[in-house]
C-alpha cells in the first residue's frame, strides 16, 4: 500500500504541475494574441468592411428555434439589426408545439413561399418556409421543420438553406453584439490560409439591462451560479481558447456561437445529430476532413465579446447542463479515438486531443479520486498537515492567479461594465469558485460519465424562459426550468 | 450628417494632426506606425513618399501592406506603382477590401487607369483575380476585349472564375460563344459562373443555349440558377412558358414557382 500511496502522490504532483505549466503557457500565448489583434483589426478596418457591401463576404446566420415563445421576437429584432451590409437571418423552427411560428408569421408579416429546397446534409423534413412580404425583413428566412429532437438535426437544415460561404451557428437564446459579423469575418479576410471556423467570447446574459433584443448595459451576473460561470467563460475563451488559437490548435469552437465554413461543413457531412457536444464534434470532424485530403486550414478564436447566453441560474439547471457536457465529452473521446496520439492529425492528434483527454476529460475522475484518497490518508492518519495547508494554499493562488489575469485580459480587450467595482465583484467571486463552484463541476461531470456508460437519460433539454424585455435587471434572464 | 469640410480642414490644420501623425510614424514601433497610418487614412490628408518610404519597405507585413495601401490611396505621386509585383507577397482578402477603398477614393478625383495592365504583370493568381473583379466592380468596358484573351489562356480555375464573372458584368456579347464551347468541359463551379455571366450578357444565343442544358443538368442548383437567367433574359417569355410547360418532377414546379416569385421577366 505504501508503494501505491508513494505513487499515487508523485503522480499527482507531476499532474499538478503540468497543468500548472499548461495555463502558464496558455496564458502568455493568449497575451501575445490579443495584443496582436488589438493591433490589426481595428474600427477602421471595420468600417471600411462596412462601407463597401459590394465587396464584404455574405454571411448567413443560423438560429434553431424550440418553443422559443417568450424571447424568440426580441431576438429576431436582435439578429435582424447586426451591422452588416451583407447577411441573411434564418431561423429554424423545430417543431415547436407552443405559439413560437404563429408569433413570427404576426409580427414579420410572413407568408409561405414556394421553395426548391436541397438536402445536402440530413436532417428531419422541412415542412414549409416563409418570407417576410415587408422589404426591412427581406433578409429574414423561417423554417419550419419537423422536431428533430437536437440542435445538431435543426442546424443541418439551416445549412441547407444558407446561401454564402460563411454561417454563424448560434441559439435564438443568446444575444449578439451588433458589430459580431464585422469583428468575426476580419480574421478569415486576413488569412492566405483557408480559415474554417472563428470563435469569440460568450458572456452570461443574466444581470445584463435588454431592450427589445439589443443590451443597454452590460453588468455582472447576480445570481451566483452564473456569476461563477461567467469566470469560468472567460477563462474558457481568453486564457485557453484564445492560446491554444495562436498555434491553430483550438478542438472546439462553442456551439452556442461560431462562424463556420458552410461548404467544408457541408463535406463533412453536417452536425451530427447523435453527438452531445455537436459543437466539438463539428470541428474535430472539420479538423480530420482537412487532414485527410492534405488540406490547409485555421481555426481562429477572436477575443471580442460578441455573444451573451443564458446561464442556469439554479444548482438542478447547471446539473443538467453539465451532465450532458461530461455525457458529450466522454462521447466526444470515444467517437473521435483514432485522432488520439495519432500524428497523422498533427497537433491536433499529438497536442490537444492529449491535453482534452488528460486535463479535462481525466480530470474529474483525478480530482475525485484525490478525494477519496485524501480521506485514506486521514483515516491512517499518514497527513503532514503543514504540507498539506501550504500546498492546498499554493494550489489555490494558482487558481486565483489565473482568474485575475483572465479578467484583466478581458479588461484590456474592452471594459464592458460600467464600473470597476463590478470587476472586482468578479474577482471575489473568482477566489470562491475552486471551494463552491468547483466540486459541484466535478460531480456533474463524472455523473455524465456514468450516463454515457451505462446509457441513461439521453434526451436533450428544452428551456422555458421568462424574456428579456421590460425586466429588473436584478432578475435572471432565465426563469423557470430545463426539462428533460 | 454631412461633414462640414471647410471647418474640419481648419481644424486638421490648427491642431497640426497631420504633421503630428507623420511624426509618429517615423517611430520604429509597429503599433505606433499602424495607429498613424489608420489615422493618417481617416484623415485624408495628402501623403509623401517620403514620409511613407520607410514603413513600406518594413519587415512587417500588416504595416507594410497598410503604408501600401496608405500609399494608394493618399500619395499623389505614382499611387499606383505597388498595384505592381502582385502588391505583397502576404496579400489576402483583407489587402482586397483596403485596395477597393483606396481606388474608390481615387476615382473620386479622376477616371482610374485601366487595371488590365496590372492584370496582365500579375503572378499571384488570387491577386490576378482581385484585380479582374475590380475591373468588373469599376466597369472598365475597355478591357474586356483583353479579358476574353486572356480567358482563352489561362489555366488557373480562380483566375478563370473571375474572368467569367466579370466579363457577365462586362455585358461583353463575343463572350457568350466562347463560354458555350468551354461549358461541356468545365467543372461545376466554372459552370455555375458561365449561367450567370451568360444570363447577364443576354442575347438570343445566350437563351438558346439555356434552353438547351435547362432540366439537362443533374445539379439542382444549377436548374434553379439556369431558369432564373432564362426568366431574366427572355423578353417574349416564350421559351421560359415552354420550359414551365415541360416541368414535371416536383422539384421543376416549384422551382419554376420560386423563381417566379424573386425574378421579374425582362
Amino acid at each position: 500500500m505504501d508503494t501505491i500511496t508513494y505513487i499515487y502522490q508523485y503522480l499527482i504532483y507531476f499532474y499538478a504541475a503540468a497543468i500548472t505549466l499548461i495555463y502558464i503557457i496558455l496564458a502568455f500565448l493568449s497575451y501575445i494574441n490579443i495584443a496582436k489583434i488589438k493591433a490589426k483589426y481595428t474600427s477602421i478596418e471595420e468600417e471600411k468592411l462596412k462601407e463597401h457591401p459590394e465587396i464584404a463576404p455574405g454571411i448567413s446566420v443560423i438560429a434553431p428555434a424550440y418553443n422559443e415563445e417568450v424571447i424568440i421576437i426580441d431576438n429576431v429584432n436582435s439578429l435582424l439589426n447586426l451591422d452588416y451590409p451583407n447577411f441573411e437571418v434564418i431561423i429554424i423552427n423545430d417543431g415547436s408545439k407552443d405559439k413560437t411560428l404563429e408569433l413570427l408569421i404576426e409580427n414579420f408579416h410572413l407568408t409561405e413561399i414556394p421553395y426548391p429546397y436541397i438536402e445536402k446534409v440530413n436532417c428531419q423534413p422541412v415542412k414549409r418556409i416563409f418570407k417576410s412580404t415587408k422589404s426591412e425583413f427581406s433578409n429574414l428566412i423561417i423554417v419550419d421543420k419537423e422536431n428533430g429532437g437536437t440542435k445538431a438535426d435543426a442546424m443541418n437544415a439551416g445549412v441547407n438553406m444558407a446561401k454564402y460561404n460563411y454561417f454563424i451557428n448560434t441559439d435564438v437564446d443568446c444575444i449578439l453584439a451588433k458589430d459580431t459579423l464585422t469583428k468575426i469575418i476580419l480574421p478569415v479576410l486576413d488569412s492566405k490560409t483557408p480559415v474554417i471556423a472563428v470563435g469569440a467570447t460568450m458572456r452570461m446574459v443574466n444581470g445584463c439591462d435588454i431592450k427589445n433584443g439589443i443590451i443597454k448595459r452590460v453588468r455582472p451576473p447576480r445570481p451566483f451560479i452564473p456569476l461563477f460561470q461567467e469566470t469560468e467563460y472567460l477563462r474558457s475563451y481568453l486564457v485557453a481558447k484564445m492560446g491554444w488559437s495562436y498555434i491553430n490548435c483550438i478542438p472546439n469552437v462553442s456551439g452556442g456561437f461560431g462562424l463556420f465554413h458552410t461548404s467544408t461543413v457541408i463535406n463533412t457531412g453536417g452536425f451530427d445529430s447523435l453527438s452531445h457536444a455537436e459543437d466539438m464534434d463539428m470541428t474535430l470532424r472539420m479538423i480530420t476532413y482537412k487532414r485527410d485530403n492534405n488540406q490547409k486550414y485555421r481555426i481562429v478564436q477572436i477575443p471580442d465579446s460578441l455573444c451573451w447566453t443564458e446561464g442556469p441560474p439554479n444548482i438542478n439547471i447547471l446539473a443538467r447542463q453539465r451532465t450532458r457536457w461530461g455525457r458529450g465529452l466522454l462521447q466526444i473521446f470515444v467517437v473521435h479515438r483514432r485522432l488520439l496520439f495519432n500524428r497523422k492529425y498533427g497537433r491536433t492528434g499529438l497536442i490537444v486531443m492529449p491535453y482534452a483527454f488528460i486535463f479535462e476529460f481525466l480530470a474529474p475522475i483525478i480530482e475525485f479520486s484525490g478525494v477519496i484518497f485524501l480521506c485514506y490518508l486521514l483515516l491512517t492518519n499518514q497527513i503532514n498537515f503543514a504540507t498539506f495547508w501550504l500546498m492546498l494554499f499554493f494550489a489555490y493562488l494558482i487558481g486565483v492567479t489565473v482568474s485575475i489575469i483572465t479578467i484583466s485580459y478581458d479588461l484590456s480587450v474592452k471594459k464592458v461594465y460600467k464600473t470597476y467595482v463590478e470587476y472586482l465583484w468578479l474577482i471575489l467571486f473568482s477566489a470562491l469558485e475552486a471551494l463552491i463552484y468547483h466540486p459541484f463541476i466535478v460531480i456533474f461531470s463524472l455523473r455524465g460519465y456514468l450516463q454515457f456508460l451505462f446509457r441513461k437519460n439521453f434526451k436533450w433539454g428544452q428551456m422555458t424562459r421568462k424574456g428579456y424585455s421590460n425586466k429588473n435587471p436584478d432578475d435572471t434572464r432565465l426563469k423557470a426550468q430545463e426539462s428533460l | 450628417m454631412e461633414l462640414n469640410t471647410h471647418n474640419y480642414k481648419k481644424i486638421l490644420t490648427a491642431l497640426s494632426l497631420s504633421q503630428f501623425w507623420k511624426k509618429q510614424l517615423e517611430q520604429n514601433n509597429a503599433k505606433v506606425n499602424g495607429t498613424s497610418l489608420r489615422m493618417l487614412s481617416d484623415i485624408k490628408e495628402e501623403i509623401s513618399d517620403s514620409t511613407i518610404s520607410r514603413r513600406i519597405y518594413t519587415q512587417n507585413g500588416e504595416i507594410r501592406k497598410l503604408a501600401k495601401s496608405v500609399h494608394l490611396e493618399l500619395s499623389n505621386n505614382n499611387s499606383f506603382r505597388f498595384l505592381e509585383d502582385d502588391f505583397d507577397k502576404d496579400f489576402n482578402s483583407l489587402d482586397e477590401i483596403r485596395i477597393h477603398a483606396a481606388l474608390k477614393e481615387k476615382q473620386k478625383e479622376k477616371p482610374l487607369p485601366l487595371l488590365i495592365r496590372w492584370v496582365n504583370l500579375a503572378k499571384n493568381p488570387k491577386y490576378k483575380a482581385f484585380l479582374i473583379k475590380e475591373i468588373g466592380l469599376f466597369n472598365q468596358e475597355d478591357c474586356a476585349s483583353n479579358l476574353l484573351d486572356l480567358y482563352i489562356e489561362e489555366e488557373n480555375n480562380l483566375v478563370k472564375k473571375e474572368l467569367i464573372s466579370t466579363l457577365g458584368k462586362l455585358k461583353h456579347k463575343p463572350a457568350v460563344d466562347t463560354f458555350i464551347q468551354d461549358f461541356n468541359y468545365a467543372s461545376q463551379e466554372i459552370q455555375q459562373t458561365i449561367i450567370k455571366a451568360i444570363g447577364n450578357i443576354g442575347g438570343d444565343e445566350a437563351l438558346s443555349f439555356l434552353k438547351t442544358i435547362c432540366f439537362q443538368s443533374h445539379d439542382k442548383e444549377m436548374t434553379i440558377e439556369i431558369l432564373q437567367n432564362i426568366r431574366l433574359i427572355d423578353s417574349q417569355g416564350n421559351i421560359y412558358n415552354e420550359l414551365k410547360n415541360k416541368a414535371s418532377s416536383e422539384f421543376e414546379k416549384t422551382a419554376i414557382a420560386y423563381v417566379e416569385l424573386n425574378s421579374t421577366p425582362s
